[in-house]
């Protein structure tokens, strides 16, 4: 789901749950401010997903809330692009 | 922003973030994450903050850092990091990063009640060193002193003992760490001879249970907590332990967990080693061949003021680190008391548990310990070495995995995990404790220090004899008028020391000059005379050393914002305003060496940058070099040499340990594309994985199958559990030592008005005392203030609601702050928890300042408080 606020940075995550429960797990994610489901790998349970990350947001309240989704057993970050203040 | 290029940034996002963690993508989508990075620099480094060393890969677009990944090729972290990973690029970006010395002036003159003026390094500078000169003219050598850092550089670390130690004569340089892993280095030196562990986090994937004893791994050491997870779900043996006194996000994963009253842990290892007995469980073979027991005395205070009443009575508070021999029978005798019923009615933590299912976890914990075939790992970290016996606990878990024979072998481990990202590697490998030299040698050893003296070329007789002051002391000392020059750096210690009220008034004594250097002003800063704005990470060149012994360097990637400049320049720096005639005369009992400085050509005009640093062999460390690349180097730049400073620092500071079972590679190896840190010692270019085991360490006797070849504290005297019996000492090459420790309560328990245990810790989001990742807007958010963490009992009881203002009071101090009754935190009913990262709930002005007296690492983890509610303020 994208979000239309000026943006600081976008942070790469991978997210993992048991491989039943992936599916699940991904919807309930897309819904998430912010958050767009990239890549998945169904056999190993886990999937790419960025993070629109604001001038003024929390990362980590976000991550938490992934975290706390049913099903979610980690959400790890992987890659974090900066952006200048103004610059985009 | 443009919605199509938000999407291409997503999309390249997430095809950089994929394969990095090694998902198998199409490569029009693997072209996208190109084009992302198609004018990024990207080079390695290393995680700024825990001690687990996560590897990250660092971007850089015009001179400004533009990405962090984790290292997919790093064995740390494989790729993934935790949220503070993301601060490593924010960190460099804050509003507010120190850009200008600032020294506080009246009418263009120093002054300790003056504001804060920008000045030029040359004037703060010049005030430094009259200051410095000052003081020490007036108390020598004792009177002047630096709080350092588990997160020094290597390099910084290492100028900073040569600075402290050879430079000024004294020995008054203490890390941070102290407050650390101190106790974890002291049970490493009495019970093996040598610091730091045996094993590595190799262990994680070839063990079958982890135990966690007051550490909250799935916080504070996230990616090794992934790792131990990952353990868990797919290997069907495995288990989870959590000994703590209050639940934690880590209480979460655990198959069984033991909530017990705060300094019980002692007298859970005795009922473990009574049952490890009992069962006959002990491994003979390598206890006989390897092993000898051993005690000391217990009346050993609390590392207090002297004059303190909670030190009346303790008559070996002189000599806490005594120890001497003892027989297996009287080891056996010793546990003895510690019985099932005993320790289970001692140790039960949470009131609303039954005694019998505490009883039942106890059993169960001593099963996966006891049981042969069962591989056990134990980890700890605050909870031991924050302890008011924090040496003799980190001991008894190296007990119970030497009766058992689980120990340097793979997937066998007892495992002391650090808090900060180099307080092995240069805390406690360069040695810049009070009484440390590199490499494990220690400043009241004659061998020691005509060692150091050879390597630094240096006068006979330069070192100072006697041990300074640990970071506590040093405290008490700036209170006391015995030191009146401090330098802190890499360090918040006025926020980050117990009994705190008390260091900040010291601070403002007016014959005290107190410079710190940061990179954010802190609570530090605010008590400071001088501020001097430093580098940080990726601004200049460094080495960490993790937990398992592994070294990672870095280049430099950006410039500093405006005048700040690394550490190592700015001792470099300040080295060349003292000349040996300031500093190498006579003080007390401590002799002149200028005469013997004059023999080999120094005159007392020579400067200590010229006898330290700027050393004939250090000056063929040619800069530029090819190991730089591209890379610039700012200290150079600033000092206006053509020698590489980081480089011939590390390469002079390796001599120490080379040949010493303490191998660095060459400085060049670190930044070979394909290593990504060495664990040493590295010998013939190999790391080693497992230390004393001849499998795996090259320093092991062949034919010996396990070396435990310290050598401090190797010869003993016999006795009986109270008491040495015969002085001859009995030589122990080759062996560890089980020590019998007894269980002693802490100085200060819950009673009368000052009801509830008071611990303080860290939480996920911030580091330590908050003042960088306080910084970064996303983790301040997360957790805005530190809460008072109570049970929801306790807290009706006091007319308490969540959210409702309270002060937490003790005899020592108060604060402010507001109530939490759910959440991250579950304290059982008698104790609050109250993180330390916010300098606005400065929790420690109520903690109390008590410690081990052996390793004199403060206990932050108990006292007794009140809490109540406070007035509404509008």
């Amino acid at each position: 789901m994208t979000v239309t606020q000026p943006l600081a940075g976008v942070a790469g995550l991978v997210v993992r749950a048991r491989p039943d429960d992936l599916d699940d797990v991904l919807t309930a994610c897309a819904t998430r401010p912010g958050i767009d489901v990239h890549h998945r790998e169904p056999a190993q349970g886990r999937a790419v997903l960025t993070l629109e990350v604001m001038s003024v947001a929390s990362a980590e309240d976000e991550l938490r809330a992934l975290r706390a989704l049913p099903g979610v057993l980690t959400v790890d970050l992987v890659f974090h692009h900066r952006i200048e203040e103004g610059a985009l | 922003m443009d919605p199509t290029r938000r999407r291409l940034l997503k999309l390249g996002v997430a095809a950089a973030t994929g394969a990095a963690v090694g998902f198998h993508l199409p490569e029009h989508l693997l072209a996208l994450g190109e084009t992302l990075q198609a004018n990024w620099a990207w080079d390695k480094g290393v995680c700024r903050f825990c001690g687990v060393g996560c590897g990250i890969q660092i971007a850089t677009e015009g001179g400004r850092v533009v990405a962090v990944k984790g290292d997919p090729d790093s064995p740390v972290n494989r790729g993934l990091l935790c949220v503070k990973g993301y601060a490593n690029a924010q960190i460099l970006y804050g509003e507010d990063r120190l850009t200008e010395p600032l020294l506080r002036m009246k009418d263009g003159r120093f002054d300790k009640t003056g504001d804060f003026v920008p000045v030029s390094w040359e004037r703060a500078f010049d005030e430094m060193a009259a200051q410095f000169k000052r003081v020490h003219r007036e108390l020598g050598p004792t009177g002047v002193g630096v709080m350092g850092s588990g997160q020094y550089t290597i390099q910084e670390g290492y100028a900073a003992v040569k600075l402290v130690k050879a430079g000024w004569r004294s020995n008054n340089l203490d890390p941070n760490a102290r407050h650390c892993m101190a106790s974890a280095v002291a049970a490493f030196m009495q019970t093996f001879g040598i610091d730091e562990p045996a094993g590595c986090y190799d262990d994680i994937e070839l063990t079958d249970t982890v135990v966690t004893w007051g550490a909250n791994m799935a916080e504070m050491h996230p990616m090794l907590w992934a790792r131990v997870v990952d353990r868990r779900l797919s290997h069907a043996p495995m288990r989870l332990f959590n000994l703590t006194t209050f639940k934690t996000p880590t209480s979460n994963m655990a198959d069984v967990e033991l909530v017990f009253t705060p300094q019980t842990d002692l007298a859970i290892w005795n009922y473990l080693a009574r049952e490890i007995l009992v069962r006959k469980a002990v491994d003979q073979a390598f206890v006989d061949r390897h092993c000898v027991f051993a005690t000391g005395p217990t009346d050993i205070g609390y590392a207090l003021r002297d004059t303190d009443d909670h030190e009346a009575g303790q008559a070996a508070r002189g000599r806490a680190g005594q120890h001497w021999l003892i027989t297996a029978d009287h080891f056996r005798s010793a546990v003895e008391p510690y019985t099932l019923d005993y320790v289970a009615a001692l140790a039960k933590g949470d009131p609303e548990e039954s005694l019998d299912d505490f009883k039942a976890k106890l059993v169960q914990l001593a099963d996966v310990y006891a049981d042969r075939a069962r591989k056990v790992v134990s980890f700890w970290t605050m909870g031991f070495n924050q302890h008011t016996r924090g040496t003799w606990v980190n001991e008894q878990a190296y007990m119970a995995h030497l009766l058992t024979g689980k120990f340097a072998t793979p997937g066998n481990s007892a495992f002391s995990l650090t808090g900060q990202p180099s307080a092995c590697g240069t805390a406690r490998e360069v040695g810049t404790f009070s009484h440390r030299l590199p490499a494990d040698m220690v400043v009241d050893n004659p061998e020691h220090r005509a060692t150091a003296e050879k390597i630094w070329n240096l006068p006979a007789g330069t070192i100072n004899p006697r041990p300074g002051s640990d970071i506590t002391r040093m405290m008490r000392d700036l209170e006391d008028g015995r030191v009146k020059f401090l330098w802190v750096q890499v360090n918040n210690p006025f926020q980050a020391t117990a009994n705190a009220n008390h260091w900040i008034t010291a601070a403002r004594r007016n014959d005290a000059f107190v410079v710190v250097s940061d990179a954010y002003p802190g609570i530090s800063c605010k008590v400071a005379d001088l501020i001097l704005p430093s580098a940080m990470i990726f601004e200049k060149w460094g080495a960490y050393g993790n937990s398992e012994r592994r070294t990672q360097m870095w280049r430099q990637q950006v410039a500093a914002p405006g005048d700040a400049r690394s550490d190592v320049w700015q001792m470099l720096e300040f080295s060349k305003r003292l000349t040996l005639g300031d500093v190498w005369g006579a003080h007390g009992d401590l002799p002149s060496v200028l005469e013997a400085a004059a023999a080999a050509g120094h005159r007392p005009e020579t400067t200590l940058y010229d006898v330290l640093y700027a050393t004939p062999a250090n000056q063929k460390v040619a800069w530029p070099d090819p190991v730089a690349g591209t890379h610039v180097n700012d200290t150079v730049r600033h000092l206006g040499v053509d020698w590489f400073p980081e480089k011939a620092l590390f390469e002079e500071y390796a001599q120490f340990g080379r040949g010493h079972a303490h191998d660095l590679a060459p400085f060049d190896r670190y930044f070979e594309a394909d290593v990504r840190g060495l664990r040493w010692p590295v010998v013939n270019g190999k790391e080693t994985v497992w230390r004393f085991n001849e499998a795996h360490d090259p320093y092991v006797a062949k034919g010996s199958g396990f070396d435990f070849y310290g050598s401090a504290m190797k010869r003993l005297p016999r006795g009986t559990l109270t008491a040495v019996t015969d002085e001859t000492p009995v030589p122990l090459a080759g062996k560890a030592k089980i020590f019998f420790r007894p269980y002693a309560a802490p100085p200060e328990v819950p009673g009368g008005e000052w009801d509830l245990w008071l611990s303080t810790g860290r939480v996920l989001e911030h580091w330590h005392s908050g003042s960088m990742t306080r910084r970064v807007p996303e983790l301040h958010k997360a957790m805005p203030s530190a809460l008072a963490y109570m049970h929801p009992v306790d807290a009706e009881a006091r007319g308490l609601a969540k959210n409702d203002p309270v002060w937490v009071e003790s005899r020592r101090g108060r604060i402010r702050t507001r109530v939490e009754i759910e959440g991250r935190y579950q304290p059982p009913k008698g104790l609050v928890y109250v993180p330390w990262f916010d300098e606005n709930v400065f929790i420690n002005k109520v903690t109390l300042d008590a410690g081990c007296p052996i390793s004199r690492q403060t206990d932050f983890k108990k006292c007794a408080v009140k809490v109540y509610k406070a007035e509404v303020t509008a």
